[in-house]
């Protein structure tokens, strides 16, 4: 980050501060305007319905007693806990699978000079080029087949298998800046391409394949569109899966009963239940969050 | 010596070659398995579908034109995707990068706690997903939501956001704005590739601030403009989650979004061959405004490269 030697040489003159003052002024503004949406849910979670209908004021602190049954009653509408397991199971699963085979992959492509190497790469962001749900019909088709159907497998195993372009490419990249010396001391070493994949690439590639992990992580814990083509079965469903019943159901029940039924604590509770882990993994690693994003672009 | 220890870029021992073509072909495998598996084949599978019918269990219909035909000539559920996912892309991408710019701009006068500021402008790009999703079907709520609670406390009148055919698609540009830092964070990228030394030669020039930003700033910022034009508009043309979480296309198929549709048709009514069409229309779509984009580019895109 480059020093701004004007704010150190010039003199604090009234137009310099009064220019700082509007900035940041500016600048508070729109934070507000970003941040207030999550205060409201917070807080909302911990109201009652009653008191979300009437309020005149936005209580951004929510007035005693704070409703904590909020939580456990739209945990336990449904077999959350199992959602819960579903979810991590499946997100864990690729993330390993994607964090390994995209590393290999991207290893092979950053260092071994093999036959047909820039067309094959070329292919590679080129499949970035092609949605998701083009491929989708004929890979159902496929997991079906297999009777993969109702099982975590779907949305599993793809990520084994490179993990995606997007993926292949940040690590590729990444593996492009870091000195050829280190692969050829391993050469002289004694060290085969899988020893310097292992024991020279691996360790040197930490901030990479943590923006990976986390773009990984984001993937699997908000996918709906392969939960839902996959698994009927309840007893499989991943929380985003089984949120959209919850939203389904309540939202009907809304439209049945009247607003007495429309359960919208309940909504704000759940919400910021799945929201914390994305949230606390942004305020730990925001620095990868934000690499990934620039060196890459953004997803969708 | 040297050259032994150091393989010839150019020239490589035979077993020396073979030995990489090996290790190359074998750490690539994952991709190559995945991309026969997951991509090539499904695409080419899906190509044929295109003229058949089917419903995935029983027998496969050779239909010939029929289902490009029905595409072109009857059905108004397509052309009405059509229209929604064109005016929400347009909107979104447009005032978006108009947003990110202003943002990007702001936070790179590095006032006092910018890198703050950053942080907060992007909290809601980085917590956006099935969660916030979520959040916003209450926030769009008639009687409970966050929107309506504000304009109550206002005296306004109620507004349905996303139950009424003139608010539901506005809510969810709405809704994609907030968003805007994934956008800002690589605007904010472009602007810092900026050399400096070209703002101070021009304000020597005695360039005012405006003129600085119409000769310099933005000539400079086109790559990453249009870049985040072309990726932008890709992402809003997929939209999927939020479509079917929140409205599932209603009112009045109001936000009938491309991507939703081509899911009801083939994974609700099952036509898998239908549903063909529309999805490689999606993919020659993606890849005409790819390569239109990158051939406008090199008409009005400025690359700094030229400027060296």
């Amino acid at each position: 980050m480059r020093t701004d030697f004007r704010l150190l040489t010039s003199s604090w003159a009234s137009p310099r501060l009064l220019r700082q003052a509007a900035l940041f002024a500016i600048a508070v503004v729109i934070a507000i305007i970003m941040i207030f949406p999550l205060l409201w849910m917070f807080s909302g979670a911990l109201k009652t319905k009653d008191l979300l209908l009437e309020e005149t004021v936005i209580n951004l602190i929510p007035p005693q007693p704070w409703q904590w049954r909020n939580f456990i009653d739209a945990w336990t509408t449904m077999n959350f806990n199992r959602f819960l397991a579903n979810t991590l199971i499946i997100t864990a699963t690729s993330m390993v699978g994607g964090l390994l085979s995209a590393s290999m992959v991207a290893y092979g492509f950053a260092r071994l000079r093999f036959a047909g190497r820039t067309l094959l790469f070329m292919v590679v962001l080129g499949t970035m080029m092609v949605p998701p749900q083009v491929t989708a019909i004929p890979t159902f088709l496929l997991f079906h087949r297999l009777g993969w159907l109702n099982t975590y497998l779907p949305l599993i195993v793809p990520f084994w298998m490179g993990g995606g372009a997007f993926y292949i490419f940040l690590l590729r990249q990444y593996i492009m800046t870091i000195p050829t010396d280190l692969d050829d001391a391993a050469k002289i070493d004694g060290c085969s391409p899988i020893g310097i994949y292992q024991h020279v690439i691996l360790p040197n590639i930490g901030p990479a394949l943590a923006a990976a992990a986390i773009f990984l992580f984001l993937h699997s814990w908000n996918d709906l569109w392969g939960p839902l083509i996959y698994l009927t079965d309840e007893n499989t469903w991943t929380l985003a899966r089984g949120m959209l019943t919850f939203r389904r159901t309540l939202a009907e029940a809304a439209h049945g009963g009247g607003i007495a039924q429309y359960q919208i604590h309940w909504f704000l509770s759940l919400g910021a239940m799945t929201m914390l882990p994305v949230l606390v993994i942004y305020l730990l690693l925001q620095r990868h969050f934000v690499s990934g994003v620039v060196t890459s672009g953004i997803k969708g | 010596m040297i050259a032994q220890m150091r393989p010839n870029r150019f020239r490589m021992p035979r077993g020396e070659a073979w030995r990489e073509n090996f290790y190359g072909y074998l750490f690539i495998s994952p991709w190559i398995l995945g991309f026969l598996l997951f991509l090539a084949g499904p695409l080419v599978v899906s190509l044929g579908l295109i003229f058949t019918e089917y419903a995935g269990f029983r027998k496969i219909t050779y239909v010939g034109l029929t289902n490009i035909q029905e595409l072109i000539q009857y059905d108004l559920r397509f052309t009405g995707s059509l229209r929604v996912s064109a005016v929400f892309a347009f909107w979104t991408v447009s005032l978006a990068i108009i947003i990110s710019l202003i943002m990007a701009l702001l936070l790179n006068q590095r006032f006092r706690g910018h890198v703050f500021f950053r942080g907060v402008f992007y909290l809601p790009a980085a917590v956006s997903g099935i969660a916030m999703t979520f959040v916003w079907a209450a926030m769009f709520e008639k009687d409970y939501g966050m929107f309506n609670q504000v304009l109550r406390i206002f005296d306004f009148d109620r507004i349905g956001w996303l139950t009424t055919v003139e608010w539901a698609l506005p809510s969810y540009i709405i809704m994609r704005l907030y968003g805007v830092g994934h956008y800002m964070v690589i605007m904010l990228a472009g602007l810092q590739s900026i050399p400096e030394d070209l703002h101070e030669a021009a304000k020597v020039d005695g360039a005012s601030g405006l003129a600085l930003f119409r000769h310099i700033t933005l000539p400079l910022l086109s790559p990453t403009i249009f870049f985040l034009m072309v990726v932008g508009l890709i992402g809003s043309l997929q939209v999927f989650t939020e479509g079917f979480m929140l409205t599932e296309g209603g009112p009045a198929r109001s936000t009938l979004f491309y991507v939703l549709y081509l899911y009801m048709v083939a994974f609700i009514e099952r036509r898998f061959g239908y549903a063909s069409v529309l999805a490689w229309l999606l993919f020659l779509i993606i890849m005409g405004l790819t390569l239109l984009q990158f051939w406008l580019a090199r008409r009005w895109v400025h690359y700094e490269s030229e400027v060296a």
